[in-house]
């Protein structure tokens, strides 16, 4: 067998390997679900909440709308003279 | 009317679907009533037919279904005998699934690359889920593209084995006029002297497939 044909082999191999493996994966995961009790799941049901990512003030000043055109004016706004 | 579906299918962009599935239907069209559903949004297909002459009318209507795909084909058994579909480069979603459950014959136009190689490992899980609604479905990869002195084409065919789905013995070799006769809208069946040896290649793969 040449090298080259071989290596096409051995990619093909590798392919058909990387397919199984995450099914394999999937089939096992319930199973080891099961095998928790509920006490050594519950901390991850307590996990804390993510908090939304604060917006920056730049992006709060552009909610103005024509309704209320004043309302979300920037609060450190230096108004001119 | 005994009715063959053929699905010309690859998850994989680029391997020739359309190619193979226009010049497999000026083929077929030769031996009976042809349709060409054109079941990838790319539109290939009709493209191709598009740019064909009033002159020189590609040999079978290409059309694009709205519904359901196995329903829609199963209608079109009645009236052609032979249905090839050109299925999106996916096999996500409806299309290809509907199209392997409603086939008789998928073919598998892989090119001679060691990506293209891989990637069709997966049309080989496609293929067993595809059975289970449609047992008697054959398959087969057409190695297209070949470069007869390039030693990466001539080791595909030893490297295919590995592969789940039998390879045909025919192929399609690398030629331009495979992609003038996309140009003209019509098949290499069509381009006279030229067209000869890729028209031939085309008929080995029908013979191989249907007539063997």
């Amino acid at each position: 067998m040449s090298d080259i044909q071989s290596k096409l082999a051995a990619g093909i191999r590798e392919a058909k390997k990387q397919q199984d493996e995450p099914q394999a994966a999937k089939a096992e995961t319930p199973k080891a679900a099961a095998a928790k009790s509920p006490a050594a799941r519950a901390p991850a049901k307590a996990a804390p909440a993510r908090k939304p990512a604060a917006k920056p003030a730049a992006a709060q000043t552009e909610k103005a709308t024509g309704d209320d055109p004043w309302g979300n004016l920037h609060p450190e706004r230096v108004w001119p003279d | 009317m005994s009715s063959k579906v053929i699905a010309v299918i690859n998850q994989k962009g680029g391997t020739g679907k359309t190619t193979l599935t226009m010049n497999l239907a000026a083929g077929l069209a030769r031996r009976g009533r042809a349709l060409v559903v054109d079941a990838d949004p790319q539109g290939s297909a009709g493209h191709w037919v598009r740019m064909s002459s009033d002159e020189r009318p590609f040999p079978t209507s290409v059309i694009s279904v709205a519904g359901p795909l196995s329903r829609e084909v199963e209608r079109f058994r009645r009236d052609y005998e032979y249905v090839i579909v050109d299925c999106p480069p996916t096999l996500e979603g409806a299309f290809a699934g509907a199209a392997m459950s409603v086939a008789d014959t998928v073919l598998i136009p892989v090119l001679p690359s060691p990506v293209d190689l891989w990637g069709s490992v997966r049309m080989a899980k496609g293929l067993e889920d595809a059975r289970m609604r449609n047992p008697d479905l054959k398959a087969f990869i057409v190695v297209n593209q070949v470069e007869v002195r390039n030693a990466l084409s001539r080791a595909m065919r030893h490297a295919l084995m590995e592969i789940d789905i039998p390879a045909l013995d025919s192929s399609l070799k690398r030629r331009a006029i495979y992609r003038r006769a996309a140009l003209e809208g019509c098949s290499v069946y069509d381009l006279g002297k030229p067209g000869e040896p890729a028209a031939a290649e085309v008929e080995a793969i029908i013979q191989e497939v249907f007539e063997s």
